[in-house]
């Protein structure tokens, strides 16, 4: 069993679409018209770390299954986005 | 089955102006994805269904990217360009989307709450000075949503009448020529090309200074590309929430119950302004026109390859398969899923911000305002902007 991701749509979904413009392989909306994710687990790609990062309301979250830890962008990466430092 | 008729023109006439167009409903029936012909002379394919318009807003064979091409069908005669986020599909867009979405989630936004409630708070007590009646699009509508945008991006204020000219021209909603709206943008252009000089000369943290600080240390975007981002973030950034914050207040003035509830209820305000933003007028026009770039299928109709799809967004949120007693009102509907903000990769980068302006406006407002306020015009005297890109008031003048 290699490693596994959880993925999870949170209340705080704005209905934006993003997510699912963005990776429909991973997210669909559903006659209620909420966003969901991936039934059961997924393997990793570093497309749903773009999708969670690109979600305007911050709710979606990656778990990884084997540590149970949050699933974030590899620091170097985050740096080279050159995003952080924003103070508006 | 399509019916089979004589192509109307697109922008429909609105029957009071912030009303939805009767048509919308006609075709929403009758011919949900129905052919129109636009400003230009180009035909449009129109999609006024709920399902339809959501359908077309994720689905990548519908272009942004291929609307910007030279001999693609026009609305009018402003584009946002190609080399706009507005202009882009996935990746170009993603690219750009990523540098500056950190400053627009909704942990970020909120973080703006002080500061947009003391800016909120100047403007109202000029509104309390100022003589009777008062014009709340100038005092209130237009300037708070001006000094945020402003202060986020770092542009002086010193410039505001300039620049406010500049972006009226930009969003066509007086009706300008092809060649004033290229004037202006390049005034636009040339005016923030000398504020990126001096961003270089000294680093800010502003979002202009981290858009530059990508540029020249990441090469993550083009010169042109910087130029336009920080023209759109700007004029979007300030004309759709001053235009629409403005309709907020009269849409609120001109439903006195419902005002009264939020006066009552103010835990009621951030759902009011969904529905505030669902009955939007703003978005009657629809959304920037898209080019299929392969022949596909929408409905039972078929669209070729370059020709030109527009989702109207205005449409949409007044879809009864959706929105139970669509043209009534109320500030307590729930659920609220309109579409006002777009969906899809080109949903509003500000809209947590234009959420956050929008809630704190009405609070305070309410708050300061005596409960007497009132229109001090009849509603059918306003005058209206009914350009192009959008429809906005000109003028909300009030009395208590």
């Amino acid at each position: 069993m290699g490693e596994q991701w959880r993925v999870t749509v949170h209340k705080t979904c704005r209905r934006s679409g993003i997510c699912a413009a963005q990776a429909p392989r991973y997210f669909s909306v559903d006659d209620d018209h909420r966003t969901r994710p991936p039934a059961g687990p997924v393997a990793p790609d570093p497309e749903l770390i773009d999708v969670a990062e690109a979600c305007p309301a911050e709710a979606i979250t990656l778990t990884d299954l084997v540590t149970g830890r949050p699933v974030t962008a590899p620091a170097e990466s985050a740096a080279g986005r050159g995003t952080r430092e924003v103070r508006p | 089955m399509s019916i089979d008729e004589a192509t109307p023109a697109f922008p429909f006439p609105a029957p009071d102006t912030f009303e939805p167009p009767e048509e919308f409903r006609r075709l929403r029936e009758r011919a949900p994805v129905a052919r129109v012909t636009l400003p230009t002379g180009d035909q449009a394919w129109l999609l006024t269904r709920y399902a339809d318009v959501r359908a077309a807003l994720v689905d990548p064979r519908l272009s942004r990217a291929a609307a910007e091409a030279p001999d693609a069908p026009r609305m009018g005669n402003t584009t946002p360009g190609p080399k706009t986020i507005l202009g882009m599909d996935a990746p170009d867009h993603s690219r750009l989307r990523r540098l500056v979405t950190q400053a627009f989630t909704a942990r970020r936004v909120e973080a703006l709450r002080p500061r947009i409630e003391q800016l909120a708070e100047e403007q109202i007590r000029l509104v309390l000075v100022a003589p009777r009646p008062v014009d709340l699009m100038s005092c209130y509508a237009l300037s708070l949503p001006i000094k945020v945008i402003f202060e986020l991006l770092g542009v002086p204020y010193d410039d505001v009448d300039r620049l406010h000219a500049w972006s009226e021209v930009i969003f066509s909603l007086g009706g300008h020529t092809a060649e004033e709206v290229r004037e202006a943008r390049g005034a636009i252009t040339g005016y923030l090309r000398e504020l990126i000089e001096r961003r270089r000369a000294e680093p800010t943290d502003d979002l202009l200074g981290v858009l530059v600080h990508a540029r020249d240390e990441g090469q993550r975007l083009s010169e042109e590309e910087l130029l336009d981002f920080a023209m759109i973030l700007m004029t979007v950034g300030h004309q759709s929430t001053a235009n629409s914050l403005g309709t907020a207040l009269f849409t609120l003035l001109h439903h006195p119950d419902q005002l009264e509830l939020l006066r009552k209820k103010p835990e009621l305000i951030p759902g009011a302004v969904e529905e505030l933003l669902r009955f939007n007028p703003f978005v009657f026009t629809g959304t920037q026109l898209r080019v299929a770039t392969e022949d596909l299928t929408i409905g039972e109709t078929e669209i070729r390859k370059g020709e030109a799809v527009i989702a109207s967004l205005g449409s949409a949120n007044h879809d009864e398969e959706v929105f139970a007693d669509p043209d009534r009102f109320d500030v307590e509907r729930t659920p609220n899923v309109h579409l006002s903000f777009g969906y899809g990769i080109h949903h509003c980068l500000g809209a947590q911000l234009a959420r956050l302006e929008m809630q704190i406006a009405l609070r305070t407002l309410i708050e300061r305002v005596p409960d007497t306020l009132k229109l001090a015009v009849r509603a059918d005297w306003l005058t209206w902007k009914t350009g192009l890109t959008a429809r906005a008031l000109v003028n909300l003048p009030v009395t208590w």
